[in-house]
């Protein structure tokens, strides 16, 4: 469900129901995490290895301000990579309201794209899960293949993608039975689910 | 009198925290911008800047017991 308050681009005013949103798996932002705890370990573990933190009052004071300096400014840029990296994971977002798909992804700071489309057009939707880790934690990606010229959608490390599949056609199964026109021109069909892999 | 070296460090220092200060800006507005998912979004401001702040203070307090 989309949070209380919230809301999302290209959102209409009458707020169509969501109903489902979703971010990437944990897991797409594990191995920042885990390059951002390295990173905040290894001054200190070359340090105390190397030099001795002991040392640090032997030093002259110019070699002092250099090292307290340099950590700062290695330690707020390291901030900063974090931030970027939580930025990239947190600002990917699929949403699935009762009409249309919406995928937003960001890529890093500058690059934020929000694709749109109707669920009339959805044609196959497939699903892949590759490799251990993603059959593991259960995560994997999502292709919904559209009618016309539009491109298909690619959503990568959705958390349980089947079910993420099976609601899509779900819907757009749904807006057929119910005679949804929508603003496509495309020949609404019931889509289904090529592959589950 | 500080020493010119010293003086030069400085001045980089101040100049990165200018960078700094600026892609902070850029970077929290863009997630209150586009955080329109509004649970974890300003958490993560508010860490960020305490966290920045707290490196900054600890810079601070060092050059400060350096110094004496």
């Amino acid at each position: 469900m989309l949070p209380r308050g919230s809301s999302f681009p290209h959102q209409t005013a009458h707020a169509e129901p969501v109903a489902l949103f979703i971010r990437r798996h944990w897991f797409s932002f594990f191995t920042w995490g885990v390059l951002t705890l390295a990173m905040i370990l290894a001054p200190i573990v070359a340090m105390a290895s190397v030099i001795g933190i002991a040392s640090f009052t032997n030093f002259s004071r110019t070699q002092q301000t250099v090292l307290i300096l340099g950590a700062s400014a290695y330690y707020l840029f390291v901030l900063a990579v974090f931030l970027v990296a939580w930025i990239d994971y947190y600002l990917d977002v699929t949403i699935l309201t009762e009409r249309r798909l919406i995928d937003i992804h960001q890529s890093g700071l500058f690059n934020h794209r929000v694709s749109e489309q109707s669920l009339l057009r959805v044609q196959d939707v497939s699903v892949r899960v590759k490799g251990p880790l993603q059959t593991f934690f259960r995560f994997g990606t999502v292709y919904v293949e559209t009618a016309g010229e539009a491109p298909n959608f690619v959503m990568q490390n959705l958390p349980d993608p089947n079910r993420v599949a099976n609601k899509i056609i779900e819907l757009h199964n749904r807006l057929i039975d119910q005679g949804y026109q929508g603003d496509s021109d495309a020949a609404p069909h019931p889509a289904k689910k090529i592959s589950l892999s | 009198m500080i020493p010119i070296p010293i003086f030069l460090l400085y001045l980089v220092y101040a100049v990165f925290l200018v960078g700094f200060f600026a892609f902070s800006a850029f970077s929290l507005y863009h997630l209150e911008e586009y955080g329109y998912v509004g649970d974890f979004s300003r958490p993560m401001v508010y860490i960020y800047i305490g966290v920045a702040a707290t490196i900054m203070l600890v810079t601070s307090a060092l050059l400060i017991f350096t110094i004496i």
